[in-house]
């Protein structure tokens, strides 16, 4: 009877070692990036880097002066505003299809954004990201994250997501990209 | 009695003598048969496959389409060095990963994903280009003749890869053996996620060697 104290209090203790086990932080959550989540006609602010989202759509082909995207797959467009607020920095643009990540195309050149950015100069244009036709008929397709960072492991550090539902997007055979260039205020 | 004596008597026999026994009824055994080491293991067998027949692997699906010596190089201006040739090689390649991954190895002597003639070039080269560097293969797209273009992954990408080779290593009509190299992925312990190492070849396929683009002079 005399060790029950003692017995409750080892009871305790592995339940509060448990308890302490099932709630602490992933590495995600101690390292994951800080996002900042955006949507349409909206400028959203990260750390560093500014964005607004104007427009998606799909595309068969896409062209550009001088140029001709003929794919198996299927383009994703994403048009937008990019700035950057601090330094110059060239942004790592992708976007996750379920485990999958696909990074911005750079088979345009010139006629897609992904060129570094001066701090204060937000250019506008297009991001193009070559996709397997497939995702268009699977569950994953209706969840697709688009995401603007500084680097392709942001740890601890501002990111910017949309999330975007392929099938919802308009599809278009050929779509012509629009010149990049400085930012209208 | 009798069995306890020949117990004795068994047991008196050297231990080398019954191993020179069991020797001897094996190879009498295995003469008829055909004697020993005359079975190809089917998992040592390298599957010789098409042009043009997809090969699966764990980080890269690769179907070899053609082969050709060309003088006129994708890029538009290059020109062929005096003694030098571009083996031009077609391949179909899937990123398998579930990352976009960068072309710029596809034909390297180290991360190549194809071998030719074991290693004249691609994987394991050691021949050297007119500049006195290896070798390797450069990756442009076939459809819009990007240089070095991103794998997307799932996504199967016709890419050429273009070797320099000496005028004479072959010739039209010859034909080459390409073979598919793989590798393993494991967990990397220097940085998060999953690398591929230890290369290994997993299809041989036999491609006769066309003739390509000639430069006009």
């Amino acid at each position: 009877m005399k060790r029950l104290p003692a017995v409750l209090a080892l009871l305790a203790l592995i339940g509060g070692a448990l308890v302490l086990h099932l709630t602490k932080p992933s590495d995600e959550d101690l390292q994951g990036p800080f996002v900042t989540y955006a949507g349409f006609g909206e400028q959203v602010e990260g750390r560093d880097l500014t964005w607004e989202a104007e427009y998606a759509y799909l595309a068969d082909r896409l062209t550009a002066p001088g140029w001709t995207g003929e794919t198996d797959g299927i383009w994703l467009v994403i048009e937008g505003t990019i700035g950057s607020k601090l330094g110059i920095t060239t942004p790592d643009v992708s976007v996750r299809v379920g485990e999958r990540i696909y990074e911005a195309s750079d088979r345009p050149g010139d006629a897609v954004l992904g060129d570094s950015l001066d701090a204060g100069l937000p250019q506008a244009g297009a991001f193009a990201f070559e996709l397997p036709r497939s995702v268009l008929e699977s569950e994953e397709g209706t969840h697709v994250t688009a995401r603007i960072a500084n680097g392709f492991r942001v740890r601890l550090d501002s990111a910017i997501d949309m999330v975007l539902d392929l099938t919802q997007l308009d599809h278009r055979g050929t779509a012509a990209l629009p010149q990049p260039g400085m930012a209208t205020p | 009695m009798a069995a306890g004596s020949l117990r004795h008597r068994l047991a008196r026999v050297h231990p080398f003598v019954w191993i020179g026994a069991v020797a001897v009824i094996a190879g009498l055994i295995a003469w008829p048969l055909g004697g020993w080491d005359t079975v190809e293991l089917q998992s040592t067998k390298l599957p010789v496959v098409q042009p043009g027949e997809l090969v699966e692997g764990t980080q890269y699906s690769v179907s070899v389409e053609s082969a050709e010596l060309t003088s006129v190089h994708p890029d538009g201006f290059s020109e062929v060095e005096p003694g030098w040739m571009w083996l031009r090689l077609e391949l179909v390649v899937t990123n398998e990963t579930n990352r976009t991954a960068f072309s710029s190895d596809l034909g390297s002597d180290y991360k190549g994903v194809v071998t030719v003639d074991d290693g004249a070039v691609g994987y394991g080269t050691e021949s050297t280009g007119p500049e006195g560097r290896l070798a390797t293969g450069a990756p442009y797209l076939v459809s819009d003749g990007t240089y070095l273009p991103g794998l997307q992954p799932a996504l199967p990408t016709r890419v050429e890869l273009i070797f320099d080779v000496r005028d004479g290593t072959w010739s039209v009509g010859d034909e080459l053996t390409v073979g598919i190299v793989d590798r393993t992925p494991y967990e990397s312990t220097l940085e998060t996620g999953i690398r591929y190492g230890f290369p290994h070849l997993i299809a041989e396929v036999p491609v006769t060697l066309d003739q390509g683009a000639e430069a006009t002079p």
